[in-house]
């Protein structure tokens, strides 16, 4: 495997107001930013339904019959309110508030950065956690697909 | 039969189609349904004056017997209703072979008629596709 493994620290998240549905595209100079003290955590999952086609009792193959929403989560601390995602906006061409999420990983040794895009995501559960050590907002987003690992990025 | 064998199983049996010109295992069967409907005359009698006469009541035929199968198939090609649109008669045979202990059985039903076909597709699952078989008889059950 030619490149090393990734970390938190390498990491940024960053948002852009989506438009439309069903991929990354964005109306003319959209809301955007990147969300600030993320911490170790953020996960993601987009489940699969297959159902088991038997034959004569026998389990013969699999058949894709469904691909849920995904859920990408984390948490960060409460700081610039200013670079969350806007919940009053709704992206052109849909009724729901979307954005896609892109999650940068700089590989200098691979040549510059890796990318994860998540599109079409809304966000679902909004949480507050008042902490000692910083108060902890936790972000829930669903999305429709993403696309990764990849060697380009659309924010920066 | 002695009580003592062992029933049969789905994975133990296989359904076979035919049409004069081609025959296959029907594949991806399921639910399996096989009804013989025998025409039995009730006959009755009664005295001059309309009293039953119960005892003597009895059965005539049976003077008509009418053959129903449901196959239910897993939709993977246009071969069933192929079947429907070939226009003759349809030759289905249900064969089990139970090889433990060493006992095999079949019912044939013959000259069967195709009169519905259905598919059905779902959220959730995989298309499904069923069709109905009348015939005058069926041997060997």
């Amino acid at each position: 495997m030619p490149n090393e493994v990734r970390n938190l620290a390498e990491g940024t998240l960053r948002w852009v107001q989506a438009s439309g549905t069903g991929g990354w595209a964005t109306a003319s100079a959209p809301a955007s930013g990147l969300f600030g003290y993320i911490q170790g955590g953020m996960n993601f999952q987009q489940p699969r339904q297959y159902e088991t086609v038997y034959n004569r009792g026998t389990a013969g193959h699999f058949k894709l019959v469904r691909v849920e929403n995904g859920k990408l989560s984390f948490d960060l601390l409460w700081g610039v309110t200013a670079d969350y995602p806007p919940t009053a906006v709704t992206a052109s061409g849909v009724s729901t508030n979307q954005i896609h999420l892109e999650w940068r990983n700089t590989a200098p040794e691979a040549g510059g950065a890796l990318y994860w895009q998540f599109y079409n995501c809304v966000q679902a559960t909004p949480k507050v956690t008042e902490n000692e050590r910083g108060d902890q907002v936790s972000f829930e987003f669903l999305y429709l697909a993403h696309n990764g690992t990849t060697a380009s990025g659309y924010l920066g | 039969m002695s009580d003592s064998r062992e029933v049969f199983a789905w994975p133990e049996s296989v359904l076979y189609l035919w049409n004069g010109a081609t025959s296959g295992i029907a594949t991806y069967a399921e639910s399996i349904e096989v009804s013989v409907e025998d025409n039995y005359q009730k006959k009755m009698f009664f005295t001059a004056t309309g009293v039953s006469l119960g005892n003597k009541t009895h059965f005539l035929g049976p003077t008509q017997r009418e053959v129903r199968m449901t196959i239910g198939r897993l939709y993977a090609g246009n071969s069933t209703l192929q079947l429907m649109q070939s226009a003759v008669n349809i030759s289905a045979v249900e064969s089990f072979n139970c090889s433990a202990d060493g006992v095999t059985a079949k019912w044939i039903i013959w000259s069967a008629r195709i009169p519905s076909y259905q598919a059905n597709g779902r959220e959730g699952g995989v298309f499904r596709e069923q069709i109905r078989l009348i015939a005058p008889d069926i041997s060997g059950v």
